[in-house]
Order: structure tokens, then sequence, then C-alpha cells
């Protein structure tokens, strides 16, 4: 799909090694990059809504595996992708209800710890506001479109569909 | 004024909507000048949660301050603000520990609450013309008067302090290695904020 390379391309803008799932397993992708080794950190992004990569198959705890895997032995996890109690739209009876299949066993081999949960905004806005404002930080890079608040109905379309380099949509009212 | 309603699975509609008021002597209603769509919508959008018809969108919102309650001491009219998605009393256990998105007050029987988002509390969403802000001396944010890094002040709402609390969950220090499962634009701010924190040999990845 094309929208992948613009996306890799923006992280690769600001210094950040693409990797792009459709070149193989990310896991190996990731440790190869690392001579054989795994990472310290691992953030989820993606959330309940992941998929395989080559097969495109709804796969709700698949990045949740692939940390676990690619994370090193006392490691930490960051999740902030997203997950909900209640899926109308899962593929299982037990996604259905926000319950996932993770090899915890394995989590615990590892010594490995987590961090969950929606962002609280106010713990860093003001800090962030203030490396915008000394010129440290220049977050609107990602910033794709701006367009008026009555075409959000056309902006929802193309940001749901990844077209049109449709990545960040602001609304102008 | 105009807002964005959800109508059903892949569909928003804008509408007519009453302008809001104030309602509490704490509260301030903005005007907005820019209002982003979070990839957090689209789940909503999808029909993938169960966010009913009729709910407004929109959590990431800035402006400028159009009007004050009587007891705001902090904000005026003309003021230049961003909200922070979360929306929070900022008087329980929770939010006196810094984690206003798990307040115990704003939104009964559930921790946390936001505007325009399924199960985080009657507070309708910010893609509108305006939007009241409860608590108003603690849930905005002021900005420097001007238009100036407008495009960089509205991803305070949400998307950069989600991505750097990420990197903050995920406790990472300067020289590590990180991987970002995620290119979008959270995943970038998360990338970013790694980045911010002097971590290296991050990657990043994006997952269809």
């Amino acid at each position: 799909m094309d929208h992948i390379p613009d996306r890799l391309n923006k992280v690769k803008a600001i210094g950040a090694i693409p990797i792009d799932y459709s070149k193989g397993d990310p896991v190996e992708q990731i440790k190869s990059l690392r001579h054989g080794d795994g990472v310290d950190k691992g953030i989820d992004v993606v959330g309940y809504q992941a998929t395989q990569p080559g097969t495109g198959t709804e796969d709700p705890s698949y990045v949740l595996n692939a940390l676990i895997q690619a994370v090193n032995a006392t490691g930490r996890l960051g999740i902030i992708g997203l997950y909900v109690p209640t899926d109308p739209g899962a593929k299982d009876p037990h996604a259905a209800h926000g319950e996932l299949m993770i090899p915890y066993g394995k989590l615990w081999e590892k010594g490995l710890s987590m961090g969950t949960g929606q962002c609280n905004v106010k713990r860093y806005n003001r800090y962030l506001r203030d490396l915008i404002i000394e010129g440290r930080a220049k977050p609107s890079f990602i910033v794709s479109n701006k367009v008026s608040l009555d075409n959000a109905p056309m902006a929802y379309d193309k940001f749901d569909k990844r077209i049109d380099g449709y990545t960040k949509v602001i609304l102008k009212p | 004024m105009r807002a964005v309603v959800y109508k059903g699975p892949f569909k928003v509609g804008i509408e007519q909507v009453p302008d809001p008021k104030i309602e509490h002597p704490n509260d301030a209603i903005i005007k907005i000048t820019s209002t982003c769509i979070c990839g957090s919508d689209l789940h909503m959008y999808e029909g993938r949660t169960v966010a009913q018809p009729g709910l407004r969108f929109g959590h990431e919102p800035m402006g400028i301050i159009e009007e004050v309650g009587s007891a705001v001491t902090t904000l005026r009219k003309g003021d230049r603000v961003v909200a922070p998605f979360n929306v929070a009393w900022g008087f329980c256990k929770n939010c006196e520990r810094g984690l206003t998105g798990y307040c115990l007050t704003v939104n009964p029987g559930f921790a946390g609450g936001a505007y325009g988002f399924v199960a985080m509390g009657p507070f309708p969403g910010g893609q509108a013309e305006y939007l009241r802000i409860p608590y108003a001396d603690f849930n905005a944010l002021k900005l420097p008067q001007g238009i100036e890094y407008e495009d960089d002040f509205v991803l305070l709402a949400d998307i950069f302090p989600t991505g750097y609390h990420g990197t903050e969950l995920a406790q990472v220090s300067p020289g590590e290695s990180v991987v970002v499962f995620g290119a979008g634009p959270v995943g970038a701010m998360a990338a970013y904020s790694a980045m911010l924190r002097k971590s290296i040999s991050w990657t990043t990845y994006r997952i269809a």
C-alpha cells in the first residue's frame, strides 16, 4: 500500500530507522539490525486493531507478542496503543471482551515489565509547550492536511483509508 | 454552531447544534481555531467501539477564550489556550498525583474523562466551532498570544504528550535502544519523544 512509504519516510526524516514489515518478520529485522540483540525498550502505538504482517489478518495481540519477543530480558514495554474492554467488531469471542492471548510465561521468564494506559496530558503539556517555544521541538512535521470543518466527512474518509497522504488532519472551523 | 457528529459506521456529518454555555462558575468557552482528527477517532468511526450515533467527535482542540465563568481566576477573554483531551476535575487522589487521565470525580463510575469519546463522560467533542472547557483553570493550558506555532501547539492536546507518555511508560533513558510499533502520527511522536530523551538505535515500524 503506497501510504506506507509516506509514513516510513516521515519517521526517517526525524532520524528513526524505519522497518518495513512487508520486507519480513519485524522481530527478525530488529534483531538483524541489532546484530542479534533485541532492544532495551518497546512501545506499542498500534493497539487492538493490529494486523499480522503478510496475511493482513486482524490479530489484537500481535504487537504485544512481538514486543515480548523483541525486548531484551528485564526490559520495559510502554503500551499506549488503544485496547478496549468491549469490541463489537472482534473476530473471536474472547477479543470481543478484550481478552487477548499473550505469552505471559515468556514475559515473566524475561522479567519484563509493562506500563499501560492513556496519557495524563497535564503531566507533560506545559513542558512540551516550552520545548516548542524554545525551538527544541517541532512536532508539526507530522501534519499533512488542513481542511475546513465542513470538509470533515471527506477528511475522515481519506484518513480512514490512508489515501492521498492523509496522515494528520487539522480542521479549521 | 456547526459540529462533527457520528452518524454510524464510516459516517460523520456536520450538524447545527446549540452553542455551549457556561454551566459552572469555573467553565470557559473557547472559539476553536484548530482541532485535529485523531487515529483514536477512527476506532469509533469504524464502528469498533460501543459509541452510539449522535456522539460529537473531537478531543484535540485549541482556540481563543470567548467567555469565562465567574470563578475562573487565571484566564480571560482573548487568551489563547489548548485543552488536554483528558477532562479532569483536579482534586481526586489520582489527579493529585498527576494521573489526570484517571480522574475519579469527572465521570462517576469510571476513571477518566475526555471530550467526544465513548465511555469518557458527557463532554461534547471539540470538532466544532466552540467548546466548553470544564474547570478551565485546571484544564486549559495558556499559550503565547498570536498565531505562531499553531500547528505545533494543537498537537499538545493529545498526540505529542501521548507519544511522550509511551516513552515515559517504557522509562526510556539516554542511550537505550527503543522500538516503536506503529509509524502513524502517534508512533512518529513516540519516536520523536524517544529522540528528545536521547535514546539511540531506535526503530519504528508500521503495521497496516
